[in-house]
């Protein structure tokens, strides 16, 4: 990547402006071209944190203005973990990784309404990585309730993407959320801290205190949790942690049937397969916290490895788990692998069945840890691609035997499949919309299409095809790849829920402002126009937000 | 002839595949605490976005206290990864000069400086 280097230092936290030619995400499907990338980091000569993170916030909107004077786009970037090109921004991209304040709620800070307790609540900077959650958490006795595989994500692109683990009974990251710090554009009144108006979280001094209008109401905050990165910079949320906890991680072959009996219902009362560990001096089966199921789509015989883990009361009397959990991570398969299987297809299923232990997890050895140590680094030595659809748990069996017969009979694509399984979001577009949603996922090495090897969007269009046909609804995980330009696929997927998103995005952001964070990505899944025309409660809404700001 | 050049050619290729032997680097990484970044630093491996330093220097013994060399290196105060690399003719220079002149190969990650 080339670039040039300016250092401003504006008034207050640093920036580092990049030109550049080209951007790429952290699993390398770009490049994509880019002109301008704007490293920012707080000012530490500002002690107070509360200081800081107000500093770093009006230099953010500095930055935004730069941007609307000079007719640019702008969008704000962590990790670059989504395989999809939704960080991309042609014109800015607004680097927050070194934005990573992390600061305890006070009792003082509560909503006098509020039934969460301040112990549990943090606020945390848009940059925090996964990873730096779990130490601070760690370190107050506390623990995020879900994350996704991996831990490097940013706090803000895996709500903004709703990345998502495999909690049964807890949901993806971005349902611990409960209140947002959104920047809309550059004005004094652009910033908004908006929560549930049917889950109050903290008090209207707090948003004084972080320089923000309070919204708080069920349709906006919905809209903004799962935002595509289109509300705005996103620059701060608070967090609903819980105490501290192990998890207990199994590893087992599960025959077909037995595995997809659970996954049709997750009703381990009364499945066919027990852990005899986690099953109660009474009798009655402990429900587990996670459920996963890992597929070789080439072998219809074989047992499912399926991973479930168990929560436990926190007791520091157990065996440091990193060292065997990082041996257990899915390995990359290198590059020159996809390229030799593009032009072979037929050796794809035994290549993946060599390969078989370096992806799956080993088999009967059971490990205990936090979130933080089950979900490990991931290192990543070559390309990757990944597809995660969407669909209700009763669908899952049905909806895997479509796949797997696509994968065969269109392939074979040198993937795995697995299944996870994670409770419903509220978030208007959180891809996790079924009241339990399995999450049917392919993770492979990317090839090119040749006229002997079909590509992946091709394939993937087929799936939604066939889907489609055997009138399987459907999501897509906005944060991997697919056939984004698919005819009508949004309205597809969501019905109406996304004509109440864009509603919601106008209520908050002016016409010339939703332009500027608009990206491709948002253009090509046709979600970024503009309702100039409200309807007539919103367009009160919005009058009443201006009339606030004023 | 041709065999004389083939035993030849054989020779340098075990030789070149011996020596490759001699060289090898080793990743210490903490367990704790996240990496540097750099958002420019796109390259596959285990430093895509990192920020990486190099030190690729050959210093007299005399630089050395008691083995240590200190640098001021991490405004966190701390490594987050240090790659050291042995190679074939670092050991050497060490054998001929008596351990006075020493190779050092280093490229090492800093912790992030967390707010």
């Amino acid at each position: 990547m080339f670039a040039s280097k300016t250092q401003i230092n504006i008034a207050m936290a640093h920036v580092t402006v990049h030109h550049i030619v080209n951007w790429d995400n952290y699993h390398f499907n770009g490049p994509w071209g880019t002109s301008m990338l704007l490293d920012i980091d707080t000012n530490r000569n500002i002690t107070s944190l509360i200081n800081r993170f107000n500093d770093t916030a009006a230099e953010i909107q500095l930055l935004i203005k730069d941007a609307v004077d000079n007719h640019q786009r702008f969008r704000a970037f962590g990790s670059g973990w989504s395989l999809s090109n939704i960080a991309h921004q042609k014109d800015r991209m607004l680097f927050n990784r070194n934005l990573d304040i992390k600061k305890e709620i006070t009792a003082g800070q509560l909503h006098p309404k509020t039934t969460l307790q301040a112990e549990n609540l943090f606020l945390l900077q848009c940059g925090t990585n996964v990873k730096e959650i779990t130490e601070y958490l760690f370190k107050k006795g506390k623990s995020l309730k879900a994350c996704g595989a991996s831990n490097g994500q940013t706090i803000a692109g895996a709500i903004s993407t709703g990345v998502h683990g495999a909690a049964i009974d807890m949901g993806s990251i971005q349902d611990c959320v409960v209140g947002i710090q959104l920047i809309t554009g550059p004005a004094p009144g652009n910033m908004f801290y908006l929560e549930r108006a049917s889950q109050p979280a903290l008090n209207d001094d707090f948003g004084k205190t972080i320089n923000s209008t309070v919204i708080r109401h069920d349709g906006l905050f919905n809209a903004a949790l799962v935002s595509l990165g289109a509300f705005g910079v996103i620059h701060g949320v608070v967090v609903e942690a819980e105490d501290r906890f192990l998890l207990k991680r199994y590893v087992k072959k599960i025959n077909r049937a037995d595995a997809l009996q659970i996954a049709e219902g997750l009703d381990f009362t009364n499945a066919r397969f027990k852990i005899a560990e986690e099953v109660n001096a009474d009798g009655t089966v402990i429900r587990p916290y996670h459920y996963k199921l890992y597929i070789n789509p080439y072998k219809d015989d074989e047992d499912f490895v399926t991973e479930i883990i168990y929560k436990k009361p926190y007791t520091d009397d157990y065996p440091d788990p990193v060292p065997f959990i990082q041996t257990s991570i899915f390995k990359d398969v290198p590059t020159w692998v996809a390229c030799f299987a593009a032009k072979h297809k037929r050796i794809i299923p035994l290549i993946l069945s060599a390969l078989k232990s370096e992806a799956f997890p080993e088999v009967d050895k059971d490990v205990q840890g936090t979130l933080g140590e089950i979900f490990w680094d991931t290192a990543q030595s070559s390309r990757a691609f990944g597809c995660g659809v969407g669909i209700n748990m009763s669908d899952c069996s049905k909806a895997l035997q479509i796949f797997t017969e696509r994968m065969n009979t269109l392939g074979p694509i040198p993937g795995i499949l697995s299944m996870r399984f994670v409770k419903g979001s509220a978030a208007t577009l959180a891809f996790t919309r079924f009241p339990v949603t399995c999450v049917l996922e392919v993770d492979g090495i990317p090839w090119e299409a040749n006229a002997n090897m079909i590509g992946l969007d091709e394939f993937l269009a087929e799936v939604i095809k066939a889907f489609m046909a055997a009138g399987i609804a459907f999501t897509l995980h906005w944060g991997k790849n697919a056939p984004w330009s698919f005819p009508n696929l949004i309205d597809i997927m969501y019905g109406d829920a996304d004509d109440e998103w864009k509603n919601m995005r106008s209520v908050l952001l002016s016409k010339q402002m939703a332009d500027v964070f608009s990206n491709d990505f948002l253009s090509t899944v046709k979600l970024d126009d503009y309702r100039v025309n409200l309807p007539g409660d919103l367009a009160t809404l919005k009058n009443t937000i201006a009339g606030n700001m004023a | 002839m041709i065999s004389r050049k083939l035993t030849g050619f054989l020779l340098a290729a075990i030789a070149a595949i011996l020596l490759q032997s001699c060289s090898y680097s080793i990743i210490l990484s903490n367990k704790n605490g996240t990496a540097a970044t750099d958002p420019l630093n796109t390259k596959l491996g285990f430093y895509n976005g990192k920020q990486v330093t190099v030190i690729d220097t050959v210093i007299p013994l005399s630089l050395l206290k008691d083995r240590v060399m200190a640098i001021n290196a991490c405004p966190a105060g701390a490594f987050h990864s240090v790659e050291y690399k042995i190679t074939f003719g670092a050991m050497l220079r060490n054998t001929f000069t008596f351990g006075k002149r020493k190779s050092i190969k280093v490229k090492y990650v800093c912790l992030k400086n967390s707010n």
